[in-house]
């Protein structure tokens, strides 16, 4: 089990490194020097030249790299310059609350998804599955944003019944804490339930013609326990694995919900660090999450072997 | 008996009908968009960009027919306009991961040498949420549609590169392949005369799911200020900026929104359609 | 005869028909088959794939995919009761306690992420009353009665950690550790190697002497039918053409089909030069010919065989056949 973990942990090095490349590299993508534009055209040569000293960009670029990720690996992600404090120490003030949302997020799609998905392959072309799956389509379809604010329009507008927009830290009361998460939740939740659901449909109708299931049957067993005990279990691995993508893709999304319910996470940090053109702070925002998401589908992978004896820890 | 064997016959070909329905709708909702999107500058009954101080926040009427915004700008020619951005994203998007997507498919699928350092970078951009890779390439190259394009490019190249990956190792082992390298076919004759006819397939259904997330992304990146700059009209920017009146003036969030979703629905309904049809292999 | 009348009738299928309900077309897959099976007797159900054999024992069980499958007519009488009126709730008592099932392939019949204590342990706590550990006693129990060696080790395997032959022994004390009086066999054997056949063969026959309970043997071998069958019905095209006991189909195959079969199994007793085949393909089921369903590929078929199908008719006593000329395969016999 240790001898597993620690070489799934070693190969996930030449992937971070990459991360850290792009990360790091993407900056100097932009037409001209990076220093310039973030100042602005109205900055005089001296100032952009400080911040050039400042920022390390008038050294070899293998130098600035090397200098980057060695102080990145002891958690210093470089000065933001707008916020005029260290990078790091902004993002990880602001993590809870996007790692609150994402959980949440990832709470609505898998209670809705994989019981929906569930249901609608044990009773295939029923009533219950024509609805899943078209709600899924559409699911798949309306941009979480929209989403959004068509929930703060009925829900907070029309009905009052939820804030806005806004956050309360989980410190200063549960229910508070839920009742503003509610909504930005759903609306980045509902995706990738959608998503769940129709990948949880599929892997079950495949699962549920297998030998196995007609000899669960055979020994008396009722239709629930065949389909919950007996083929869930064999369909937990593919869940497993779009449940870990989704978190990914949740803390991703996070960036525009955070936006449409004004809630202080990383997202909104980023989103204005992009108008304000803060490249120290994407970048560590970039590597930070990228790095989570890594780390998640590790976990996941780590997790395999509980679901399926099958895959052994070798 | 009889009877009942042609009710059945008839059962049958309306299953199928049916299931082809849903792709035809799908095509039939791309087709008016993209007839939107051309037509727009004839279609339109006023210009999307010209201020209207005196007709500001006009709920849907006779006159505007998705009433006009906080500039007095008429919404239903806002977002007729804003379909040109969203489609033309959607395929400058498609055309780029297509043609960098079965590019290093082929190459990692063809060749295991550079199948390792081609998939780990791949894997490497997979790592980064999408919105939050594209929001940052359009942050550094600046807002515009061209680049939300690019960005949106970088991010979906990978997907594809592995669709078409797999597809190469598939028929990479067949038996035509073994043989015409054993005639001494060269690797450059053999890639492009058998194996890349055959990612075709695979390469159509994702395009068309490319198209659906590009659509999607394109409003998201808009929508938080990564997009095309204002006060072109599209449809993200539109309900980034109604976003504020949304107590007062929603429907200048509502109608946008439906034009994404029923872009991304004709384009999700065609893809499901295709893949069905051409592959039902690729479920997954 | 008297005798055979004597003894428990234990599973009786009266004009059985099942249909499958496609998008092509209306597949009979079972159409009007009766069968008798007494107690502690082995019925062999023969054919080909796609005869009908494997829906009969789907239907006894009704575990058929429905829709697209139905029984549409037809009784199938368990101890006097009618298993095709019973409601899905009395069957699942029945399943497993008083019939069970085993399949052709062990590497997929057992769940393959659950031990296989775990696994036959289920259908204990099922159907009787005891704890826990009472099912796992009788679990290892059973694992001992079928042959595996170190039962308490094996118990907590999974199925992949065990060999095919291994895995159906395992699959059969699944199938018997509720004490069933019926075992419906489906192929119990062709997905393994000629010797562990042998092994299972005879394990399946020691057990049904010592739990005094019939099988029903569905197979295609009609070697495997002779070495543990008392009576056999032959299938073709979802009915049955020839049934009768073991002995006299064996001595006097009276249904080209019948004969055709036997001719197409190699025998090391006789020097043959060339081994028979069947011609032709087992005809579409949604596209059966008229007349009799055997015509297509039928050595002695003539013009009133295209026209109308035989009624299995009993040709001497206990041995039916549905064939308007089995005097005439007689001939036929003596050329070959």
């Amino acid at each position: 089990m240790l001898r597993y973990t620690l070489s799934r942990m070693l190969g996930l090095i030449p992937t971070l490194i990459l991360v850290a490349l792009i990360s790091f590299f993407l900056i100097h993508l932009t037409p001209g020097d990076p220093a310039a534009v973030m100042l602005g055209v109205e900055a005089t040569p001296e100032r952009v030249a400080n911040l050039r000293a400042d920022m390390g960009l008038d050294q070899p670029l293998t130098v600035q790299f090397k200098d980057w990720v060695s102080s990145a690996l002891q958690g210093d992600l470089g000065n933001s310059f707008f916020l005029g404090r260290p990078v790091a120490e902004a993002l990880v003030e602001r993590l809870p609350a996007t790692f609150s949302l994402a959980v949440a997020a990832l709470l609505v799609a898998v209670i809705i998804g994989v019981p929906a998905g569930i249901i609608a392959a044990a009773r295939q072309n029923s009533v219950f599955d024509g609805s899943v799956m078209v709600i899924a389509l559409l699911g798949i379809s309306v941009p979480s944003f929209w989403l959004g604010l068509l929930l703060i329009l009925i829900f907070s507008v029309g009905l009052g019944w939820f804030p806005t927009g806004g956050y309360v830290p989980i410190s200063e009361g549960f229910v508070q804490h839920v009742k503003y998460l509610v909504l930005p939740a759903v609306s980045l939740g509902f995706m990738q339930a959608a998503l769940i659901a129709r990948m949880t449909r599929a892997s079950m109708l495949e699962v549920i013609r297998k030998d196995y299931i007609t000899t669960a049957r055979s020994k008396g067993q009722s239709e629930f326990v065949v389909v919950t005990k007996h083929a869930l279990k064999n369909i937990a691995i593919s869940v497993l694995t779009v449940v870990g993508m989704a978190f990914g893709i949740l803390l991703g999304g996070a960036v525009i919900v955070e936006t449409v319910f004004a809630y202080p996470g990383v997202g909104r940090l980023v989103v204005q660090a992009v108008t304000r053109r803060d490249y120290p702070l994407i970048q560590g925002a970039l590597l930070m999450i990228a790095s989570i998401y890594v780390i998640v589908n590790l976990v996941v992978d780590l997790l395999y072997p509980l679901f399926d004896p099958r895959i052994k820890y070798e | 008996m009889k009877s009942q064997k042609s009710k059945l016959g008839e059962n049958k070909k309306w299953q199928r009908l049916k299931r082809n329905k849903m792709a035809i709708a799908g095509l039939l909702i791309i087709c008016a968009i993209l007839l939107i999107a051309i037509l727009a500058p004839y279609i339109s009954p006023y210009d999307p960009l010209v201020l209207n101080i005196r007709s500001r926040f006009q709920s849907p009427n006779s006159e505007f027919l998705f009433g006009t915004d906080n500039y007095g700008r008429d919404l239903f020619s806002r977002v007729l306009y804003g379909a040109r951005v969203s489609l033309k994203v959607g395929v400058i998007v498609v055309f780029i991961t297509s043609a960098l997507g079965t590019f290093f498919g082929l190459i990692a699928g063809y060749f295991r040498k550079l199948d390792y350092v081609i998939m780990r970078v791949m894997d490497a951009f997979m790592s980064f949420p999408t919105i939050l890779l594209g929001i940052s390439i359009v942050a550094i190259l600046s807002p515009s549609e061209m680049n939300a394009a690019i960005a949106l490019s970088v991010v979906y190249t990978p997907r594809t590169t592995r669709i078409v990956r797999s597809a190469v190792l598939e028929i990479k082992g067949s038996e035509f392949v073994r043989a015409a390298k054993s005639l001494g076919a060269s690797d450059f004759r053999i890639i492009l005369k058998h194996i890349l006819p055959n990612c075709l397939t695979p390469l159509i259904v994702q395009s068309t799911f490319v198209f659906a997330y590009a659509v999607l992304a394109e409003a998201s990146l808009s929508f938080v200020g990564a997009g095309p700059p204002p006060p072109a009209p599209s449809w993200g920017n539109i309900l980034s900026e109604g976003r504020q009146y949304i107590r007062t003036a929603p429907w200048i969030t509502i109608f946008p929104g439906i034009f994404i979703a029923l872009t991304v629905l004709g384009l999700n309904l065609t893809g499901d359609g295709l893949r069905d049809a051409l592959d039902p292999k690729m479920k997954k | 005869m008297r005798i055979l009348d004597e003894r428990e009738k234990l599973l009786e299928i009266r004009n059985l028909k099942t249909y499958f309900y496609t998008e092509e077309g209306v597949l009979k897959a079972v159409d009007g088959v009766d069968l008798l099976l007494h107690s502690g007797e082995t019925l062999g159900l023969v054919g080909e794939s796609g005869c009908g054999k494997s829906v009969t024992s789907m239907s006894i069980m009704r575990l058929l995919p429905s829709p697209p499958g139905k029984i549409v007519d037809g009784k199938i009488l368990f101890k006097g009761r009618d298993l095709a009126q019973l409601s899905q709730k009395e069957m699942r008592k029945l399943r497993g306690n008083d019939i069970s099932m085993i399949f052709q392939e062990p590497m997929t019949s057992l769940n393959p992420v659950f031990t296989i204590g775990n696994q036959i342990s289920e259908a204990i706590l099922l159907h009787k009353d005891v704890t826990k550990r009472e099912a796992r006693r009788q679990s290892i129990e059973m694992l001992k009665k079928v042959g595996i060696p170190s039962p308490e080790k094996r118990i907590d395997d999974y199925p992949h950690q065990l060999s095919g032959g291994m895995r159906q022994r395992a699959m059969i004390a699944l199938a018997l550790s509720c004490d069933p009086q019926l075992l419906i066999a489906d192929e119990p054997t062709t997905a393994l190697d000629v010797t562990i056949q042998a092994q299972i063969l005879e394990l399946m026959n020691d057990l049904k002497k010592s739990y005094n309970m019939s099988i029903m043997l569905i197979t295609h071998d009609l070697g495997v039918v002779a070495e543990t069958c008392d009576t056999v019905a032959v299938m073709y095209a979802g009915k049955i053409v020839e049934y009768t006991d073991a002995k006299g189909l064996f001595g006097n195959p009276s249904h080209p089909y019948t004969w055709g079969l036997m001719n197409s199994i190699p025998r090391l007793d006789q020097n043959i030069e060339k081994l028979h085949t069947i011609a032709g393909v087992v005809p579409n089921p949604l596209d059966f010919p008229e007349g009799c369903k055997y015509n297509t590929r039928c050595p002695i078929a003539d013009d009133k065989c295209l026209q109308q199908e035989a009624e299995l008719q009993e040709i001497r006593k206990g041995h039916k056949v549905r064939c308007w000329h089995y005097e005439r395969l007689e001939q036929l016999k003596k050329v070959h």
